[in-house]
């Protein structure tokens, strides 16, 4: 049948969730700068408090530019709706407590972002909810530690800082047997390099800050709904399929269907907790997320190459990233990630903490600084850093090493990078000759 | 709520509110595949403004259990049946002067629904209609076959370029990503089933004659590929005294698609 086609990926980073701006024609979509909206009258004023009416109050519950950067990433991942937040961590937080109340447990990935790592390990334990780690590399952990109080599985679709790539298919089967959802942060891999739903996910979440937005310019986050999940079905989750006294005894299955995760959200967790983005934030972020097929092509060549050139130097112990052919997910990711695995990769250098430094400090284009997913190249040196807050015991379960160094790879010329990384390189291994 | 039809358990969406004494009955008919949840913004709306709303998952959609129903006149029967076990097990809902509200399959099914019971119902609201409303063989085959490109058809056809691309009222919902997981958890073979009801369905113009009775509002999309508006107007000739509101920069899933269009073309139908 000849006809209209899906919009391919690139159209809809360009395009999904906005029209040219209906009262002025802007083509970008406006930054509404505004707290709330004016209701037309007092119909739709009540309509709209009580869900019976589309449009917007007041911006932590919803704002127009946000909601053109909510629904672009929704399209791209394939989602029926999103909730963009004001970092990827409130993301993370709003996605865990949206299916998490008190005595419940989270069945989490051991290798994950170290604020994460925190809000898990420290945070949501005083508000009585714990969790179990487990090897991200073996979907038979996280089927051992299910209790009957779990309600979500959560782990990264490829891990900080050693490229641990999640097997999204087994371990969604796992989580699905046991009637939960797969919930993944996808941070490093973009809908651009993983299609998490099509593989098996349930609830996707990004720190927007990263490579979706890709200019480092702007913090946010945004957690999306499969939409196919069935709370009904599932039966561990009256917060979706029973009256909810907290919002006019609505029953978000009944009422929204397979969007009743989005909505409850929305509706519950932005509204009481409110880590809201802004609409100024929400416009940058959409500015980035116009080039993210062209620019994680760059990073994602750019990366094979610093890659190549580092599992080749004689002052590296080993990288770890999948390219890598003796990396343990080089044959998934290939499967998984068949674009690239990301940017944001790993190596150990030889001399330990102190050759660390000196790479570091010699380092010339790299920033030093706590991020990822920067259009400019990135280092850290997690055990001091990012992970620093995780004890000796939880760092080496990691394979967090004291050697260990991370590099967020950029849009520069690939040759430049090379030469900065081998003139640090020259440096470290001078203080390792001098410590022999 | 549930209640119990045929021996089946039938879902139905009161809006979130109890039916109350005095207060007229809507009813509201999902199309093809799918169920109530088209309707919520409507049956929200329309619950706290003084209507009793009944929008039911037909058999075998949604929530209800059954097996789909085959034809369009065995829908229609059964819709009334529902009316009637609804007026006799709940006094407040009242069986006169009622308004009711189809969409697509769901608009032939009200079009027989009030052909074969025309003094029951003051108003209604024909919506993404036509008739004959022909479905074509690669869509049929492909919902035969349980095929997702079923799916994927509708999705696209359904749906004007502008909502394809997105510009969502419902801040951070995907329209089309929702339909489309909605057609999704169809049983397998419902699709189908709902398609061929539509296509074999030949009785439109004795009901369309019969319901020139009741006041019938056709609510047509302007861009709509799937029952395109000239569909609407044929509709439209057969039914005495009706008449035609267009939703523009609109496509067939008008309920998703511009909701707020389609509830004021609903409240001028209903005035």
């Amino acid at each position: 049948m000849a006809g209209p086609k899906h919009f391919g990926f690139d159209t809809l980073a360009l395009h999904a969730g906005q029209q040219p701006d209906a009262a002025t024609g802007a083509r970008a979509a406006p930054i509404y700068q505004s707290t709330s909206f004016v209701f037309k009258d007092a119909d739709q004023a009540s309509s709209l408090f009580d869900v019976a009416r589309a449009g917007h109050v007041y911006s932590r519950i919803s704002n127009p530019t946000v909601a053109v950067l909510e629904e672009r990433v929704a399209a791209l991942e394939g989602g029926v709706g999103a909730v963009a937040t004001a970092s990827g961590m409130a993301a993370i937080h709003l996605g865990l407590t949206t299916l998490c109340s008190a005595g419940d447990h989270v069945v989490a990935s051991r290798s994950l972002y170290g604020g994460t790592h925190n809000l898990l390990s420290y945070t949501l334990p005083r508000f009585g909810i714990e969790t179990t780690f487990v090897d991200p590399r073996d979907p038979n952990a996280f089927a051992a530690a299910i209790r009957p109080e779990t309600r979500v599985v959560f782990a990264e679709t490829v891990a900080n800082p050693r490229c641990e790539v999640l097997d999204v298919p087994r371990v969604a089967e796992v989580a699905h047997n046991a009637n939960l959802p797969l919930f993944l942060d996808a941070t490093l891999s973009t809908p651009q390099l993983q299609k998490s739903f099509t593989q098996g996910a349930d609830l996707v979440v990004h720190s927007l800050t990263k490579f979706m937005g890709g200019h480092g310019v702007a913090v946010g986050g945004c957690l999306v709904d499969g939409g196919r999940f069935d709370w009904e079905a599932s039966g561990l989750y009256p917060q979706f399929t029973e009256p909810y006294d907290g919002f006019h005894g609505m029953d978000f299955v009944d009422e929204f269907g397979p969007a009743a995760f989005a909505m409850r959200a929305r509706k519950e967790g932005l509204r009481d907790f409110g880590a809201a983005l802004s609409p100024a934030n929400a416009f940058y972020l959409l500015q980035g997320l116009e080039t993210l097929s062209l620019r994680m092509e760059r990073h994602v060549s750019n990366t094979h190459q610093l890659v190549d050139f580092l599992a080749a130097h004689e002052q590296v112990d080993v990288v770890h990233h999948p390219a890598v052919p003796t990396h343990p997910d080089h044959d998934l990711a290939k499967t998984l990630l068949p674009n690239g695995t990301g940017a944001v990769f790993s190596f150990e250098i030889k001399g330990g903490r102190k050759a660390g430094a000196a790479f570091i400090d010699s380092l010339r284009l790299f920033s030093h600084l706590a991020n990822v997913g920067d259009a400019k190249s990135l280092v850290i040196h997690p055990a001091s850093t990012t992970h620093s807050r995780m004890d000796e015991a939880a760092l080496t379960e990691s394979g967090i090493a004291p050697g260990l160094i991370r590099l967020s790879v950029g849009l520069e010329e690939a040759d430049d990078l090379i030469g900065d990384l081998s003139s640090a390189l020259k440096s470290a291994s001078r203080v390792t000759k001098a410590a022999s | 709520m549930n209640i119990e039809l045929n021996n089946e358990s039938i879902f139905i969406s009161t809006g979130g509110v109890e039916w109350k004494d005095n207060q007229p009955s809507l009813v509201l008919i999902h199309g093809a595949g799918l169920n109530r949840t088209v309707w919520t913004l409507f049956t929200r709306y329309f619950a706290r403004r003084g209507y009793n709303v009944l929008a039911p998952d037909l058999p075998g959609h949604g929530n209800s259990s059954g097996s789909a129903l085959p034809t369009i006149e065995a829908m229609a029967k059964w819709v009334n049946q529902l009316l009637d076990l609804c007026g006799q097990e709940n006094s407040a809902f009242s069986l006169e002067d009622m308004f009711l509200a189809g969409h697509s399959m769901g608009s032939l099914v009200a079009l027989q629904t009030v052909g074969d019971q025309p003094i029951r119902f003051a108003k209604v609201a024909l919506m993404g209609t036509a008739y004959p409303m022909v479905v074509g063989p690669p869509l049929l085959n492909a919902a035969k076959a349980n095929d997702h490109a079923a799916i994927d058809m509708i999705t696209l056809f359904g749906h004007s370029e502008a909502s394809r691309l997105g510009r969502n009222p419902i801040a951070g919902i995907s329209v089309m990503n929702v339909g489309e997981a909605l057609l999704e958890r169809a049983g397998p073979g419902v699709l189908y089933n709902d398609l061929a009801a539509c296509n074999h369905y030949a009785e439109g113009e004795q009901a369309a004659a019969a319901a020139g009775a009741s006041s019938v509002t056709l609510i047509l999309g302007v861009d709509d590929r799937m029952t395109m508006p000239k569909g609407g107007y044929a509709l439209a000739s057969l039914i005495p005294d009706s008449q035609v509101i267009e939703l523009k920069d609109c496509g067939h899933m008008m309920l998703g698609e511009q909701p707020e269009s389609a509830l004021q073309a609903m409240l001028t139908a209903f005035s």
